[in-house]
């Protein structure tokens, strides 16, 4: 018997209940496959925290405004240019 | 912006075909002005540079097409960016001129920071893609658990779900994550 995916992610979150936890951990101790799959979730983390770093990071305000004035530059210019 | 729900714009841009103008601005952007913070440009400065990028690449027409001799797109994008740069800077005081030059470094493939930029920008629009490939809920359940840290209890209750699907939303979305960062990577 093995422990999926979200079993696992219960159990490394602390939220199985104590007992269930406990079996868990037996379980991992001689089951190289649910270690794998428990050493993927910690994978799963990093990534997370680089997608959590990078929606801060280019988090950034937008100008309402700004597309417009584009625009109009863009048009002055075209404008010019046909002068 | 519908055509980024169905197609990568950097794919689209790479096979050649036409993007709109705001697509681009609203994906290129934050890119742009946060590269502009890293060669200490001041707000105003900043604006500009966003201004300058977006019109040399769109001086033609209203849309874009990217040229594919001209290399990658992220490096293309970087050189563009840095020569306006340049540009603002040299528009500036003769006395403030001297000292910010120092600092800016050119744009080369191994620039450090770029690539993280990049990088950061690549998983911005990997996520922006994964909210249209997923349910509503499961992607809600998904950013809710796995990127704001809610428990998952609190997250079935407000989302009205069995818990236990709080984590099977947040393994299906890592799942299809990974494989629309590893396309956006490909295509760079």
């Amino acid at each position: 018997m093995h422990y999926n995916r979200y079993e696992l992610d219960q159990y490394r979150t602390r939220a199985m209940h104590w007992l269930q936890r406990l079996c868990c951990k037996l379980h991992l101790a001689h089951c190289p496959l649910c270690r794998e799959e428990l050493a993927q979730l910690e994978q799963d983390d990093w990534l997370i925290a680089e997608l959590r770093n990078s929606r801060r990071n280019l988090n950034v305000a937008p100008d309402p405004g700004e597309y417009r004035r584009l625009c109009a530059l863009f048009h002055a210019g075209k404008r010019k240019s046909t002068v | 912006m519908a055509y980024t729900t169905k197609k990568s714009l950097l794919e689209a841009i790479r096979s050649g075909d036409e993007v709109s103008w705001h697509e681009f601005y609203e994906t290129y952007r934050p890119l742009i002005v946060v590269r502009g913070r890293d060669y200490k440009l001041n707000v105003a400065e900043i604006d500009e540079l966003v201004q300058s990028v977006m019109l040399r690449f769109f001086k033609r027409s209203q849309t874009f097409l990217y040229d594919r001799t001209k290399g990658r797109f992220r490096d293309y994008l970087g050189k563009m960016i840095y020569h306006c740069a340049i540009d603002i800077i040299h528009q500036r005081p003769r006395n403030q001129v001297a000292c910010e030059e120092e600092e800016i470094t050119e744009p080369a493939p191994d620039n450090d920071r770029w690539r993280e930029e990049w990088h950061q920008h690549i998983m911005t629009q990997a996520l922006s893609q994964l909210k249209h490939q997923l349910e509503e809920v499961t992607y809600q359940a998904f950013e809710l658990y796995a990127l704001k840290g809610e428990s998952p209890r609190k997250v079935a209750e407000f989302l009205k779900i069995n818990v236990n699907m709080v984590y099977v939303a947040k393994s299906r979305a890592i799942t299809k994550l990974r494989e629309i960062v590893k396309q956006l990577q490909e295509i760079d």
